[in-house]
């Protein structure tokens, strides 16, 4: 009956030697050497520290019910504007052109998230004044809920334009979320910077409201878009301009810094998988070295009786 | 020094490893090269010279394959010495040459070698010896063969346009002389890029003669793990191709396109409503849209089938015309049992049902009179246009013994190119008008887009529901016409479960001006109350079927009244009115009854309506007070979102004594002491392990 090596155990071989010694100042430097490298070679070779990172996340938003829409004729001065911005009410003229306006959200898969918003307004066209475009402005509620705590207000912009007499838009787009640099993601926060009003307009502003509102969400880091997918334009006039716009909200691609500990947690793989490499290698060199009595060192083997 | 002697040779091998293995190979090549070409030298730079231009032109990583081809093409065709004879030094573009052999299947040359190949096919010596004949290279040129080698680079040379003209910068056009070459700058080296085959330039630099930087070739990858694609060859004919290959369409869809034969039967779910006029037989249908919103089709009114369509027309092609033709001309058909043996087709044999039209404007509903009703315009409008039909038939005993056609019209503006026109159909079985028949709004939870019920009276709110008009059952708003409140019969709009929204129009009010201020405004605001529906108290049942529902369970609704009042300004003509209501404000609250997705129910919780003050400036000037009044309805979902069950983990049915994690025992009486014992045979336990 044969044997089998079940376990085996190796004999620890001690070199000894001064401190104020060749060979301490090369075990010094070759342990110096096995913490140093490896940084080096991983950190040469890019990548070592995550700078950025990033998620997909399907965001909670919800229709504020603050909206302003305006519809421009041929001439300027019979433009239909139909909304809520606050400085707004006192001078909408005709409002009454606004017939009617409905927002609905649609939770389709019952997860607590609203999958797409439904805006439809029914217009009043004054006859001889063919509407020549139109823009909405809608504004929404933004919560990020996982990864990245965010709650922000943020606006979805429509707009379309029209070569003929319409009396239809029906419009079908995806929100989508818009980053001009890297959230800052910090662990605990929800991140309520921009959770302001957007459809403000102070009444002292010299500015066109449209405009202020636009600039205003431009300065922005973090912005919503509206991607058009597909538009129909029913055309001829009826005296009325019924806009359905279906706005879906997909999954969303967010990038964020990632914290000291992510970036730490990144490169103690690339780093230690390397130490270990060197390891040997020194190991190995040290083997080399203190067998071969290059260096001068007391050799202490246990099974030899020491003086 | 042993040791830096280690590290030296490692290096050393490290260093001739990745570097040099590249080099060696190259040389490697080069020798078999020079063997295969040793006959002609030059023919060997040639070749070189080829793939240099080669690699020149960039290429992705599949084709350094074929580079690697091209190289053993050379190198096994070109044992034929004349064969290696490329006019590089005259005019003709080495590498379109090699490029056009390639690619170009029309051209052939010589395979001196039984290769494995397959890029030339046949093997025209003719050709080899075209190529062979260069002034510089070989001492055999004849010159009687020159004019085939011209005639042979003319058709490879891609910048020769003009015939017997020199054309700028093509050195390889004949026509151009020696001191024309010289004056060029550059000569055109690549062909045009619609010319096929062409990739893009400089998309990789890696190549064997690309030695730039310090490691040369040592990052770049000599193979790829794509498939090694050496020659294509033709497959045998193959049947199922036609039938996988798409294809144009036949249009012609005129079998799809439904049939109707009238045959003498009972009606049957789906089959047309059958007319007759005089002895013809014909089904009735009405206008749909088909892709432009425009009412360009015709559909057939099906028996049992509701339909609801909308669609724009112009006023000359109103439906409301031809319905009126066709009231007119024809009455509705229905077999009867006594009639299907008769083949006779009139109304003494068929059970002929006679059209009832109804008239109606904004205020009431009217019997259909011709000379009253009759759609006319004027130069700047048109009247009695109907905008809304609604057909209603009434079925008994597979029969339809009433059928009743509603028109909707209003005036209408000349300058309006289109109408919207509402077409419905509707069955109802029995005889019952559609008028008296009760609609509930869910069964018994509301259902989205339904009418919430209302109660106008003080109790007993089920029975009145159940037993009155069922036009009074509904809570109703304004509708807005061109901008104007308008609260009639059959203009308003009704509240509908579910949807938010908001409505925006214009009331206007004659001006007294005997009255105070207040007074008037008090008026403003009770005509406002009255559009709104909410001048009392009004209850709103829980459900859209309020069956069985008790009279506290009905939700109360009512308009906190404010203290109005009013201020005449005479000299400028104006009313100021303090606290008017001009906006209210509906909000529900309601939850979901069933778990189930699809078949929701919803009940109504709370319901409330709430009044915004604001004040407001009226101009007397016009003896009419007018201002923007807005509705607003609101529904708050107040259940949480759904709970997602997720299956449990498999269940190990394991009975484990209860002090199995925990060494604690339960009794108490011995918790002072016997932890303490267990814990520090545990404790000594790891040590023993741990030793």
């Amino acid at each position: 009956m044969g044997l089998y090596r079940l376990f085996s155990d190796n004999v620890e071989i001690q070199y000894k030697s001064y401190f104020l010694s060749k060979a301490t100042l090369f075990t010094i430097i070759t342990t110096l050497m096995n913490v140093i490298l490896p940084f080096i070679v991983a950190y040469r070779s890019r990548g070592f520290w995550l700078k950025t990172h990033s998620f997909y996340e399907q965001p909670v938003i919800r229709s504020t019910y603050d909206y302003l829409f305006l519809a421009k004729t041929i001439d300027p001065s019979h433009a239909i504007i139909c909304g809520d911005a606050t400085g707004l009410n006192a001078e909408i003229s005709n409002s009454e052109n606004c017939a009617e306006v409905e927002i609905q959200e649609y939770d389709y898969n019952a997860d607590g998230k609203t999958d797409m918003l439904h805006f439809k307004l029914h217009l009043n066209v004054l006859p001889n004044n063919s509407i020549i475009s139109v823009l909405l402005i809608l504004g929404m509620d933004f919560q990020l809920q996982t990864t990245c705590e965010l709650h922000m207000q943020t606006l979805g912009v429509v707009d379309k334009e029209f070569s003929f007499p319409s009396s239809g838009l029906y419009y079908y787009g995806d929100l989508e979320f818009y980053q001009s640099s890297h959230l800052p993601c910090i662990n605990n926060v929800i991140d309520t910077t921009y959770n302001t009003s957007l459809l403000t307009s102070p009444n002292e502003s010299q500015k066109d409201v449209i405009d202020f509102i636009l600039e205003n969400y431009f300065r922005r880091k973090v912005t919503t878009l509206v991607k058009t997918l597909f538009t129909k334009i029913q055309n001829g006039y009826t005296g009325s301009l019924d806009v359905n716009i279906n706005l879906r909200v997909p999954e969303m691609h967010i990038r964020y810094q990632p914290s000291v500990l992510q970036e730490l947690k990144w490169a103690w793989p690339q780093y230690f998988s390397l130490v270990a490499v060197f390891y040997w290698l020194f190991n190995r060199v040290k083997r080399f070295v203190f067998s071969k009595r290059l260096l001068m060192a007391w050799e202490i083997v246990p099974w030899k009786k020491t003086n | 020094m042993r040791l830096l002697t280690y590290f030296a040779f490692t290096l050393l091998s490290v260093v001739i490893q990745f570097c040099v293995m590249d080099f060696i190979q190259e040389k490697i090549e080069h020798e078999e090269n020079a063997v295969y070409l040793n006959e002609t030298t030059k023919g060997k730079q040639n070749s070189i010279g080829i793939l240099k231009d080669y690699t020149h032109n960039a290429h992705a990583l599949y084709y350094r394959l074929n580079a690697g081809e091209i190289k053993n093409v050379s190198r096994t065709k070109y044992s034929n010495s004349s064969l290696l004879n490329y006019p590089f030094s005259t005019t003709t573009e080495p590498s379109f040459t090699v490029y056009d052999m390639l690619y170009d299947e029309n051209i052939s040359v010589a395979d001196g070698v039984s290769t494995t190949e397959t890029f030339f096919t046949s093997t025209e010596l003719d050709n080899v010896t075209e190529i062979t004949l260069f002034e510089n290279t070989s001492t055999t040129t004849k010159p009687e063969i020159i004019e085939k080698k011209t005639r042979y680079v003319d058709t490879l040379c891609y910048c020769n346009f003009m015939y017997k003209q020199c054309d700028i910068n093509c050195c390889c056009d004949d026509d151009c002389s020696e001191e024309e070459n010289k004056l060029f700058r550059r000569c055109r080296t690549h062909l045009f890029v619609n010319v096929r085959n062409q990739w893009p330039r400089n998309l990789l630099t890696c190549g064997e003669n690309d030695v730039s930087g310090i490691f040369g070739n040592l990052f770049c990858i000599a193979k790829t793990n794509l498939p090694d694609k050496r020659a294509a060859v033709p497959q045998k004919f193959f049947e199922r191709v036609i039938n996988d290959t798409f294809v144009w369409h036949n249009n012609n869809h005129n079998t799809d396109v439904e049939s109707y034969k009238f045959t003498k039967n009972l009606y049957r779910n789906g089959d047309p409503v059958w007319l007759l006029k005089n002895t013809s037989i014909y089904y009735i249908d009405f206008p749909a849209p088909f892709v432009n919103n425009y009412c360009s089709i015709r559909r057939p009114i099906k028996f049992l089938q509701n339909e609801e369509t909308q669609c724009l027309v112009k006023l000359m092609e109103l439906e409301m015309f031809r319905i009126l033709k066709t009231i007119d001309e024809s009455k509705v058909i229905n077999i009867a049992n006594n009639s299907l043996n008769s083949t006779a087709m009139n109304c003494s044999n068929l059970h002929c049902t006679n059209w009832t039209v109804i008239y109606c404007d904004e205020d009431d509903c009217l019997d259909f009179n011709k000379t009253l009703h009759e759609p006319m315009c004027t130069a700047s409008f048109c009247k009695n246009i109907a905008f809304r039909i609604e057909y209603a038939f009434y079925v008994y005993d597979s029969k339809i013994v009433n059928a009743t056609v509603k028109l909707f019209a209003k005036n209408i503006p000349i300058a309006i190119q289109y109408i919207t026109q509402k077409i419905s159909v509707k069955f109802y079985m029995g005889n019952t008008s559609s008028e008296r028949i009760i609609k509930l709004s869910g069964t018994p939870g509301y259902i989205t887009g339904l009418p919430i019920i209302t109660s106008f009276t003080e109790s007993n709110h089920t029975n009145q529901f159940f037993n009155s008009d069922h036009q009074n059952n509904y809570l109703t708003y304004p509708d807005n016409k061109h901008g104007l409140c308008v609260k009639t019969k059959n203009t308003k709009k009704v509240l509908l479960f579910g949807l938010n929204k908001r409505m925006k129009c214009k009331i206007s009010i004659r001006y007294i001006s005997s009255s105070n201020a207040t007074e008037a405004c008090l008026n403003v605001q009770t005509h406002i109350n009255k559009m709104l529906s909410v001048q009392n108290k009004v209850y709103v049942s829980p459900y859209g079927n309020p069956n069985n529902v008790k009279d506290d369970d009905w939700l109360p609704i009512k308009l906190k009244s404010q203290f109005i009042y009013g201020q005449l300004y005479s000299k400028s003509s104006k009313i100021q009115c303090y606290n008017l209501q001009t906006r209210v404000a509906f909000i529900f609250t309601y939850a979901v009854l069933s778990s189930s997705i699809g078949q929701v129910e919803n009940k109504l919780l709370s319901a409330k309506v709430d009044g915004f003050a604001s004040n407001v400036t009226f101009s007397t000037n016009s003896h009419e007070l007018s201002t923007v009044i807005t509705v607003d309805i609101n529904f708050i979902n107040v259940n949480n979102w759904m709970q997602h069950e997720y299956a449990g983990p498999p269940h190990l049915n394991l009975n484990l004594p209860k002090n199995f994690f925990f060494p604690f025992p339960s009794n108490k009486e011995c918790h002072s002491y016997k932890p303490n014992i267990l814990f520090i045979n545990y404790l000594c336990i790891i040590a023993l392990f741990v030793k």
